[in-house]
C-alpha cells in the first residue's frame, strides 16, 4: 500500500508511445480510486530523476515542469540518493492491481507541498498531460476466423 | 506522511492532453545500488514488495 508522498520503484511500465520503460521512480501525488477515460487507478505519480551533471542541472532546472529535490528533501532508505528533480507536468495513473510496484521512500511535506501546487499550477497554463497507458485494460485477441 | 494540502479526486478525473511522445527521453533514473533485494538488473521479476517503515 503507498500514500501520497510516497517515493515508488516501478520496474516496468508504458511510456506515452506505449512501449515499455524500464525502471523510474514515481513520486505519488493521489492515492485516491477513481476513474478517467472509463479505467480505474488507485496511483497517480510524477516521474522523480537525478541530475546526471551539473549541466543537466542547470538545463533541468530552467524548466517550470520541472521541481527541484534535493537530496536532503526525501528519504530512500538505505538507498544512494542525490539530488533531483519531480517531473510535475506529466500524471502517470496506475492500478495497483496491474502494475509491480514497491514503495522505497517518502518526499519531505514541503516539497510535496510544492509538488501539488507546481500541479494546480501548471494546470491552470494547460500544460499537464496524462499516461494512462498503464491502466487500459488488455483487449482479448480474436481468431480472426 | 501528513499533508497540509491534496489536490481533489475531480482534480485527477480530468481528461487531459496525453503526453508528447519523447518528453522522457533524457531523464536518469535513480539506480538501485545498495538494497540486496532490488539491484538494478534484478528488478524485472521483482514483485510486489511492501517495505517495512
Amino acid at each position: 500500500m503507498c500514500k501520497i508522498g510516497d517515493i515508488i520503484g516501478v520496474p516496468r511500465y508504458f511510456g506515452q508511445d506505449g512501449e515499455e520503460v524500464a525502471f523510474h521512480y514515481f513520486v505519488v501525488v493521489s492515492d485516491e480510486s477513481g476513474k478517467i477515460c472509463g479505467f480505474n487507478f488507485d496511483i497517480v505519480g510524477t516521474v522523480m530523476s537525478s541530475f546526471k551533471d551539473e549541466n543537466q542541472r542547470k538545463y533541468k532546472s530552467s524548466f517550470e515542469e520541472n521541481v527541484k529535490i534535493t537530496e536532503s528533501e526525501f528519504d530512500l532508505g538505505n538507498r544512494n540518493k542525490k539530488d533531483g528533480f519531480i517531473k510535475a507536468d506529466q500524471l502517470f495513473y496506475f492500478d495497483k492491481t496491474k502494475t509491480n510496484y514497491f514503495v522505497v521512500g517518502q518526499v519531505d511535506g514541503d516539497v510535496l507541498i510544492s509538488l501539488l501546487e507546481r500541479i494546480g499550477y501548471l494546470d491552470e497554463k494547460n500544460k499537464l498531460t496524462i499516461n494512462i497507458n498503464n491502466i487500459l485494460e488488455e483487449l482479448e485477441e480474436t481468431s480472426g476466423t | 506522511m501528513e499533508t497540509k494540502k491534496e489536490l481533489p479526486k475531480s482534480f485527477f478525473e480530468k481528461v487531459r492532453p496525453v503526453a508528447p511522445r519523447d518528453s522522457l527521453k533524457n531523464i536518469i533514473p535513480f539506480k538501485f545500488t545498495n538494497d540486496e533485494k532490488v539491484k538494478k538488473g534484478n528488478y524485472k521479476n521483482q514483485k510486489i514488495i511492501k517495505l517495512a517503515k
